[in-house]
């Protein structure tokens, strides 16, 4: 979570909103990337609900990636780093991706470690993904394979799955 | 705390009556349309006057959001209930309906009208003589008829793809004395009626607060009614089971009930998975059964059309994952039935009338049709969409759980919408204020 | 056809007392190393995952940190279906562990009534302005039967290698019997 330089919202607003998603996204390209999510927050609310320090707003990036995080922001760099530039320059102590250290001293100084976590899987990207893909052609050879005579069946297979 | 004694009939407890009209009407002159109303109160039968003495014929009446404010509820009273005010037709997307079932393609006059007029009757010419009278009295009632809609409860409450229909309904107070099975299971695994207020607004639902309502009189005694017209393929249902039944070497009537979860003559796949069981009609024990004693799905699939839409303890938890999205139904086909042994279709419109009652919207209905009949997460079935309702993008595919399991695919479209809509079943205090303009 | 997208991101961030704070931080660790404190989250079939964390000094200019006059408890989880159900279904299944999450958090209203609490969650959320899904095809229980499958698979493939037809048909049947659920 880094803090943003004054008066900077909408401007990284724009930024985000021009980054390219889905099939498109930057961080398809960092394969270890799970699920990422970057948010500003206007103001953090004090207890009563209102801005607890006004004026000042955060950048938020969550990620969940394989591996660990130095390798996961030097893969960032190398695919992204431009992208990484113009979304951080917002930032107060932004230093640029030019240097990998520096940059991984920033989001390991601003890293929010985790307390507790609930996670479904802990498989790399790729796997799931390769899992996903065996899952449909699975469920593909069941249905067209239903009724096939033993020798048809084995046949069928091999083409399709490898001896 | 309202008595129910303002309740419209139909909603506890369902009339049973064999004969039905629906009327799509739109509000033309308010100031006319008020007074039309007012005239016609007296005839609107009630839960308590139902009980009290049938007549000839029922008469009830329902508004939608626009028809509301048509006759001059402020928004204000009605802003805050978020699906109601915009209607079926804006929520196409998350009901899937797309494609043929998009509502540019719905039958004129046939979507989210300003109110719905329903008579139903025993005798078919107590009906006739009711609509004749109610269809004379609209155009000088400030009302103009856009669709209209005759509909049947066949013998034996058998629908068009030939299942008898309209069990398990949710056992709620007020109503006659539910059978076992029908309400929600307790932590000590024994069944017990849902909270009223899953139903009728006003009342505790079965989250411990009373839903949210029309501000005023309109949210006395009342409930939320959706309907929809939904037009069944009885050839493509027939052609598709037969076809499927010969590659697998099985009898069609045994694809039809996995598709289903139910046998022809309505009993459960749940207690009879071998053969049909007594009728369920006149089995007082037909729903008394739990999915978790089948968690995998060999006697009835996880995926056939009754356990997605009801499927009861199949998410674990007791069954409390499933007790805030049940719905009461009372829906009657129309359209002449397609003739026994015929698989091709004959062009004749026929399908449901799809009613059901709730208290959210959003929560029941929706929650159902685009949960788990529009997606098979949610039940663990992947991208898999229910076999009968939800073919519109669906993978057409299903798993028939057993040993080894068999796959159906290549599932075609077997219902269209063509019509519906979201409607406020006021109680006889918000017809009156409404009457009298004061909501 | 299949949805385009799945999974959902939510993120709270919300001030607690500095006592829960503490608290937290002392139980955290212990309750990450139950399984039984998990289980139920888990069997939920929604959640990709869900992570808690807390926000007590944040980086302030060029060094150094600013200590900030509440403790935050940050939330975020990616989740499939909608944001009602899924709270819906934590209030209903697991209200105690609700509490024992947020109880320490300003204006929390206890896990039921529902709406109450529902009102609380969409109240502290913030949206994502951007959002990455590396399989946005598939919700978490897909995910999680595709890698039981494929560990499945490989056995099997691994065993029918040498057989004969009849053996090979026998031995695929048992397999499709044995991951119907997971296919």
């Amino acid at each position: 979570m880094a803090q943003l330089r004054e008066g900077r919202e909408q401007a990284l607003l724009d930024e985000l909103a021009a980054l390219p998603s889905g099939e498109e996204s930057p961080f398809r390209r960092v394969a270890s990337t799970h699920f990422c999510r970057w948010l500003l927050i206007p103001a953090l609310l004090g207890a009563d609900g209102e801005a607890a320090e006004p004026g000042r707003a955060y950048l938020l990036l969550t990620a969940d990636f394989d591996g660990p995080l130095a390798d996961w922001v030097a893969a960032m760099t190398r695919e992204m780093g431009p992208h990484l530039d113009r979304i951080f320059e917002h930032c107060d102590g932004y230093r640029g991706s030019g240097e990998l250290g520096a940059l991984t001293d920033f989001i390991a100084e601003r890293r929010v470690s985790v307390g507790f976590s609930i996670l479904s899987s802990r498989a790399t990207v790729a796997r799931v993904r390769s899992s996903l893909e065996l899952r449909r052609a699975l469920r593909e050879f069941a249905i067209d394979s239903q009724g096939m005579t033993p020798d048809a069946l084995r046949r069928a297979w091999s083409e399709r799955f490898g001896a | 705390m309202t008595t129910l004694a303002g309740l419209q009939g139909n909603v506890l407890d369902g009339y049973r009556t064999p004969h039905a009209l629906y009327m799509f009407v739109s509000v033309t002159e308010a100031r006319v349309a008020r007074r039309w109303l007012a005239s016609r109160i007296g005839r609107v039968t009630t839960y308590g006057s139902f009980q009290a003495a049938r007549p000839a014929s029922t008469f009830n009446l329902a508004f939608g959001h626009d028809g509301l404010l048509a006759l001059g509820v402020p928004p204000i009273r009605l802003a805050h209930l978020e699906a109601f005010r915009q209607g079926m037709a804006a929520r196409a997307d998350a009901l899937g309906d797309v494609g043929p079932s998009a509502p540019a393609r719905w039958e004129l006059g046939a979507g989210d009208s300003h109110a719905l007029l329903v008579l139903t009757a025993a005798e078919r010419e107590s009906l006739a003589d009711a609509a004749s009278e109610l269809r004379d009295s609209l155009p000088e009632g400030g009302l103009t008829l856009s669709h209209e809609q005759h509909a049947y409860s066949a013998p034996e409450g058998r629908e068009h793809f030939g299942f008898q229909d309209g069990f398990s309904q949710p056992a709620v107070p007020g109503a006659s004395a539910p059978r076992i099975g029908e309400g929600t299971l307790t932590l000590w695994r024994r069944w017990r009626r849902l909270a009223l207020g899953e139903f009728v607004l006003g009342h505790r639902d079965e989250g411990g607060r009373v839903p949210a309502a029309p501000l005023g009189p309109l949210g006395d005694d009342a409930t939320f009614m959706v309907v929809r017209k939904l037009a069944q393929d009885v050839g493509a249902f027939r052609s598709y089971v037969a076809e499927a039944a010969e590659r697998l070497h099985r009898e069609p009537a045994w694809v039809a009930a996995k598709m289903l979860g139910r046998w022809q003559n309505g009993s459960s796949l749940a207690r009879y998975p071998q053969a049909p069981g007594p009728p369920a009609s006149q089995d007082p024990n037909a729903s008394r059964f739990r999915y978790g004693e089948d968690p995998h799905g060999y006697a009835c699939p996880l995926g056939a059309h009754v356990r997605r839409a009801n499927p009861r303890d199949s998410l674990g938890y007791q069954g409390r994952l499933t007790q805030r999205h049940r719905i009461i139904r009372r829906g009657m086909s129309y359209g002449a039935p397609l003739p026994a042994g015929i698989s091709v279709d004959d062009g004749v419109a026929r399908g449901l009338m799809f009613v059901a009652y709730q208290g959210a919207i959003e929560r029941q209905f929706e929650f159902i049709q685009g949960q788990w009949l529009g997606d098979g997460n949610p039940l663990r079935l992947g991208d898999d969409r229910d076999p009968i309702l939800a073919a519109e993008g669906s993978n057409g595919q299903m798993i028939i759980q057993g040993r080894p399991p068999v796959f159906l695919a290549g599932i075609p479209r077997f219902v269209t919408t063509c019509g519906g809509g979201y409607y406020l079943l006021p109680g006889i205090a918000g017809l009156r204020a409404l009457a009298d303009g004061a909501c | 056809m299949q949805r385009q997208q799945r999974a959902q991101a939510v993120t709270i961030i919300s001030p607690v007392h500095r006592l829960w704070a503490l608290w937290l931080r002392a139980t955290w660790p212990l309750a990450d190393r139950l399984a039984p404190v998990k289980r139920p989250l888990l069997r939920l079939s929604f959640i990709h995952f869900a992570h808690w964390s807390l926000i007590e000094r944040v980086p302030a200019g060029v060094a150094g940190a600013r200590r900030l006059a509440h403790p935050y408890v940050l939330f975020q989880s990616n989740f499939d279906d909608e944001l009602s159900a899924y709270i819906d279904a934590f209030s209903l299944v697991v209200p105690g562990r609700m509490r024992a999450m947020w109880q320490g958090v300003f204006g929390f209203p206890g896990p039921r009534p529902v709406d109450r609490f529902l009102s609380f969650i969409l109240a502290r959320t913030t949206p994502a302005q951007y959002y990455y899904c590396a399989y946005p095809e598939a919700s978490s229980t897909m995910v999680e039967a595709a890698l039981r499958l494929s560990e499945e698979h490989r056995r099997f493939a691994a065993e029918a290698a040498g057989l004969e037809d009849d053996a090979f048909a026998a031995r695929y049947a048992e397999f499709l019997t044995r991951n119907q659920l997971l296919l």
